[in-house]
């Protein structure tokens, strides 16, 4: 795979796909740095501590049952399983999949315009290490 | 989705207005009152693996000749929000027929006189999106 345009990411939550329910969708995965600074040094110095990722989802709102408001609206305090991959095809080198569970902890079932497309922007934060995997 | 079964949902749609017509094409010598349904743009990718494509048509009414009494009377019917008006017809059947998401007019983007033939008609430009796949 070279450079792409992301439109067929796939993305799978609580075992539901809902690719084709999505307009966005950022994983950060963070390492929280600890300062090591100590006196005599010019330079601060930092170590790796825990890892600290978010996601951030931007669904097309639907109220159809099995739909984006009833599964999020029914995980609200719950641990959920998140499957993320560049491309719909099978999991490979380049085509790896990012595995990890969020707590979802919104869930914003109105926030449009009048007259504008029905959205829900929720960000969760993950729960656990974030597995990348290059084969089933 | 196939464009031309969202165009035959739209008209299909107009069709519930009693009297008017509904054609692909601006005719030549129109037998008014007549709708034109024409494509304007095609937004894809609004979702991931094509989930959301967003259609955007114009829809022409020609309501009468322009020397007709009555135009201004119908065009009157049709641009308004009620039973009769364009905006009640399109959103009527909001599926299309079970083609699209939704569907919603969204403005009467002109008004006037324009030429067909030897004849000058009373038309009107009214905008519509479509959600669909």
């Amino acid at each position: 795979m070279a450079k792409f345009a992301a439109t067929d990411f796939d993305i799978s939550i609580d075992g539901t796909d809902f690719s084709d329910s999505l307009a966005a969708v950022t994983l950060d995965i963070s390492r929280e740095s600890l300062d090591t600074t100590s006196f005599g040094k010019s330079a601060r110095t930092f170590i790796a501590g825990l890892e600290s990722s978010t996601v951030t989802f931007s669904f097309h709102q639907d109220f159809a049952a099995d739909g984006v408001d009833e599964t999020i609206f029914g995980a609200l305090g719950t641990l959920v399983p998140v499957i993320i991959k560049p491309q719909s095809g099978s999991v490979s080198a380049t085509n790896p999949t990012y595995t990890f569970s969020v707590l979802v902890t919104q869930s914003v079932p109105f926030s449009s315009n009048v007259g504008d497309l029905a959205t829900m922007d929720v960000s969760y934060p993950v729960s656990g290490d974030v597995v990348r995997a290059v084969a089933v | 989705m196939s464009i031309s079964t969202i165009r035959d949902g739209l008209a299909a749609n107009l069709a519930t207005i009693t009297g008017l017509r509904t054609s692909p094409d601006l005719p030549d010598n129109p037998s008014p009152p007549i709708a034109v349904v024409a494509l304007n743009s095609v937004t894809y990718d609004q979702a991931f693996q094509q989930g959301l494509v967003i259609y955007s048509f114009t829809i022409t009414v020609i309501v009468g000749r322009v020397s007709e009494r009555t135009a201004q009377t119908k065009l009157n019917a049709y641009a308004s929000t009620g039973v009769g008006g364009i905006k009640h017809a399109i959103q009527s059947d909001k599926t299309l027929g079970g083609t699209a998401f939704d569907v919603r007019l969204q403005e009467m983007t002109s008004l006037g006189a324009i030429t067909l033939g030897e004849q000058q008609y009373l038309a009107a430009e009214f905008s519509a999106v479509v959600y669909s796949d």
